[in-house]
């Protein structure tokens, strides 16, 4: 008897919610299509792929595709930059787009605020190839502004910039903050505009002093924009950016080591080698690892805060 | 309601009927042609070549009675061939003929991505086996079958520093006594001192600086034949006295601003680094026509010392092939277009310098030729006229003004005279070491252009390299070599 009931209190939640899930499914149709029909590819990382046999009619090859991603540093090395880029990028972003909201927030004058807001955004416009010919502009070892200009005058002998590795962690960090920060900054102003200034008059009358108010009720009211873009870029962890890491290092074959993320991993696999199974081994070890990354960063969310965790 | 369904319904009728009508004409439409397309994919060195569609018009109106078939010619740029070719073949477009070169041509043959082509070439291309003969075309050979065949060319190849001669002179540098590297580093040092901005060799990233050297590559450097091929030892290339001398040389180069500063970043090609005036010369393959064909892609004259001796093998023989891809309608069409560009004159004529009057124009009939029309030069052309030696048999057609009436002659003389690599004819199969292989070639990437070039200091570099070559398993793709080296050479002795 209780059981029916529930069924038919089921029922009727269904039929009530039936046109929202109608709604829906031009969205889920196309998230089919587009992004779990292709799952089916990943069946060439384990082929022995031949063009003229096509996918299913090529031979199996088992896990024999993905030695050669463990038979050198690679795969250690693409994994670890990739994850400790994506980190640093999280940390970063998050930090100094805040201070960046914060200090924007406090300017009185609406048309510097708007200068401001438009100058911090417009890198985030540049195409890559741009940008990485921006940077090139400054460490081009024959007629860069930091050899030819400032090292010159200094007298120090110029260096050849995209040949030396330790450098570039910092680097790729500082043209991604560069690049990413004033968009950033724009989704946490908003956030910050939203506040309610009766808050901050309270907290006038009390006495309260500047960094009482950002610690007290700036931050606070931060936190939940502030853990949902941290949980998308988690969920985005074993991405990369492709153009900063490609085209800003232009590909430099010495700066591999630091500047090789997955998906250029992948790229260069498929354009220089032009083994298809092995360019989608390497994928699969891609998707197997974000996944496993993303199941591991939901479990700390929902240790830290339930209400915040994605499922 | 009724009526909305009655709307439907017609709407529904009149898409099908539509597309019903559209496709009969398409077919009707091919059967009073049928005419087949192909689709050619060849690639060129950068320069204008505005009048390809012309020239493609025009190739297609000689074809058309023919072969009954028209063509689409398509011209990749050079640096990005490799990368469009494996686009195409994955994206399974239609490709009917396409330029190939040595190690694409075996990765591709490898993952089944080409046809094979001995049937075809009995029934279709007989004429290609007549003009390159059966053991040139024994080099394409991939397990056993054709899967390509070379164009008509310098099939052999020397190494050489070219020059350009005007700066040469005007800086009175002496390189025209020079023979050897050592030779060529005093001219540098005389042209450092003079204009400090000149490099004296110059490159990009897509290439390697050496490129090949006194060694045979056995398709891809990782276990090489060292002397030219003297000895049937597969030997790491890597690790050889020539090697490391070699760079540690460049390096030294590098060092002193011999070699164009920006070289690991850079990807302009030489036609346009030279037209900043600030480049002296090169590194290359050479042949009798070399001079002048590099005169004609550099814009300036063009001169060279030759620093290896001309020499023959599997590798440089595939250089340059033509290949069906698998993913041809029409290979029997392809293959009767291949045929025509062995031996049909016009065609090769119209393919390698454009259209006559437009292109160039006859400077002396009896000799067969021809220059540039009055008021254009290497500059101002708008055809490419630079990749002719990929065009099939270019032998046959008409000899470009300031070659030697009789180059012709002297690239048959060459090709015969030519060292021979002991190991010529022989394709290497890496199916079984094909792990070993992208390994290494992921290794490879990371520092070879560095080396060679001589932005890497080779002290630091070089045993770095060698190590992970070494992890990447570079010891099993030469044992690999050798135990495949020695099955074809008892094969061959029989």
């Amino acid at each position: 008897m209780h059981t029916t009931t529930h069924k038919k209190a089921n029922r009727k939640k269904m039929r009530r919610y039936l046109p929202i899930y109608f709604m829906a499914l031009p969205a889920l149709i196309y998230i089919f299509i587009n992004n779990y029909i292709p799952m089916g590819g990943m069946v060439i990382a384990f082929k022995n792929y031949k063009f003229n046999k096509g996918i299913w009619g090529s031979d199996w090859a088992g896990f024999k595709n993905f030695e050669f991603l463990f038979r050198t540093k690679d795969a250690w090395l693409i994994t670890r930059n990739t994850l400790l880029y994506n980190l640093a990028f999280i940390v970063l972003d998050t930090v100094i787009a805040i201070a960046l909201a914060i200090l924007l927030n406090e300017i009185r004058s609406k048309r510097c605020k708007k200068f401001y807001q438009t100058v911090l955004l417009l890198p985030y416009l540049l195409s890559m190839v741009i940008v990485s010919y921006l940077v090139y502009g400054f460490l081009s070892p024959d007629q860069g502004f930091v050899n030819k200009t400032i090292l010159s005058s200094l007298g120090l002998q110029g260096q050849n910039w995209y040949a030396k590795p330790e450098i570039w962690p910092f680097l790729i960090v500082f043209v991604h903050l560069w690049v990413i920060v004033g968009y950033n900054s724009v989704i946490y102003l908003s956030t910050l505009v939203g506040i309610d200034k009766s808050y901050y008059e309270a907290a006038d009358v009390d006495g309260a002093t500047m960094w009482q108010k950002i610690r007290y009720i700036t931050l606070p009211n931060l936190k939940p924009t502030v853990i949902t873009l941290c949980l998308l870029s988690i969920g985005r962890i074993f991405y990369s950016d492709f153009g900063l890491f490609y085209q800003v290092p232009l590909n430099s074959g010495t700066l591999y080591d630091v500047t090789s993320t997955i998906d250029t991993y992948v790229y260069r696999g498929l354009m220089q080698s032009s083994n298809v199974s092995m360019s989608s081994a390497a994928g699969v070890y891609q998707s197997l690892v974000g996944f496993v990354l993303v199941l591991f960063a939901n479990w700390v969310v929902n240790k830290i805060s339930k209400e915040n965790a994605l499922f | 309601m009724k009526m909305r369904k009655l709307t439907v319904w017609t709407m529904a009728a009149c898409v099908t009927a539509s597309t019903l009508a559209a496709a009969g004409f398409a077919q009707s439409g091919k059967a009073e042609e049928e005419t087949a397309h192909l689709e050619l994919y060849a690639m060129s060195f950068g320069g204008n070549n505005d009048s390809l569609e012309k020239v493609n018009q025009a190739v297609n109106d000689y074809i058309k009675p023919l072969i009954h078939a028209d063509v689409k010619l398509n011209i990749v740029n050079y640096g990005s061939y490799a990368q469009q070719v494996n686009l195409m073949m994955s994206g399974s477009e239609p490709v009917d003929l396409m330029l190939s070169t040595g190690p694409l041509t075996s990765n591709l043959a490898g993952q089944g991505a080409l046809t094979e082509l001995d049937e075809l070439l009995e029934n279709y291309g007989g004429d290609i086996v007549e003009v390159m003969g059966e053991d040139v075309l024994a080099s394409c050979r991939y397990g056993g079958e054709v899967y390509a065949v070379p164009t008509n060319r310098d099939l052999a190849r020397s190494v050489c520093y070219y020059y350009r001669d005007d700066i040469n002179q005007e800086l009175g540098l002496g390189l025209e006594n020079a023979k050897t590297l050592e030779d060529i580093e005093k001219c540098f040092e005389i042209m450092h001192e003079k204009d400090p901005d000149m490099a004296g060799i110059a490159g990009n990233n897509t290439q390697s600086l050496m490129g090949a050297w006194n060694w045979d590559a056995i398709s891809n450097n990782y276990g090489v034949l060292l002397n030219l091929g003297e000895e049937l030892k597969v030997e790491n290339l890597y690790e050889s006295e020539d090697y490391i001398k070699m760079v540690k040389l460049m390096h030294e180069w590098y060092q002193k601003g011999y070699i164009f500063q920006e070289i690991t970043t850079s990807t302009v090609s030489n036609p346009d680094l030279f037209a900043t005036g600030k480049m002296l010369g090169f590194f290359a393959n050479g042949n009798p026509t070399s001079d002048n064909s590099q005169s004609q892609m550099l814009g300036g004259p063009i001169k060279h010392i030759e620093l290896v001796e001309p020499y023959m093998s599997s590798t440089t023989v595939q250089t340059a092939c033509w290949t069906i891809p698998h993913n041809s309608e029409n290979p029997e069409k392809a293959m009767e277009l291949l045929n025509l560009m062995y031996t049909d004159p016009v065609l090769v004529n119209l393919l390698c310098y454009g259209i006559e009057g437009e292109n160039y124009v006859v400077k002396d009939a009896e000799n067969g030729i021809i220059g540039y029309p009055d008021g254009q030069n290497s500059q101002t052309k708008t055809y490419d006229n630079t990749i002719g030696w990929t065009w099939g048999n270019m032998l046959i057609g008409y000899t470009w003004e300031g070659d030697d009436p009789d180059v012709h002659a002297q690239m048959i003389e060459f090709n015969n005279s030519a060292k021979r690599s002991k190991a010529l004819g022989f394709t290497f199969d890496p199916t079984n070491v094909q792990n070993e292989t992208t390994a290494c070639a992921n290794v490879a990437a990371k520092y070879t252009i560095g080396i060679e070039s001589g932005a890497l200091d080779p002290d630091e570099a070089l045993p770095k390299f060698q190590e992970e070559l070494k992890s990447a398993g570079i010891d099993q793709i030469i044992e690999e070599k050798q135990r495949q080296l020695d099955e074809w050479a008892a094969a061959n002795a029989e």
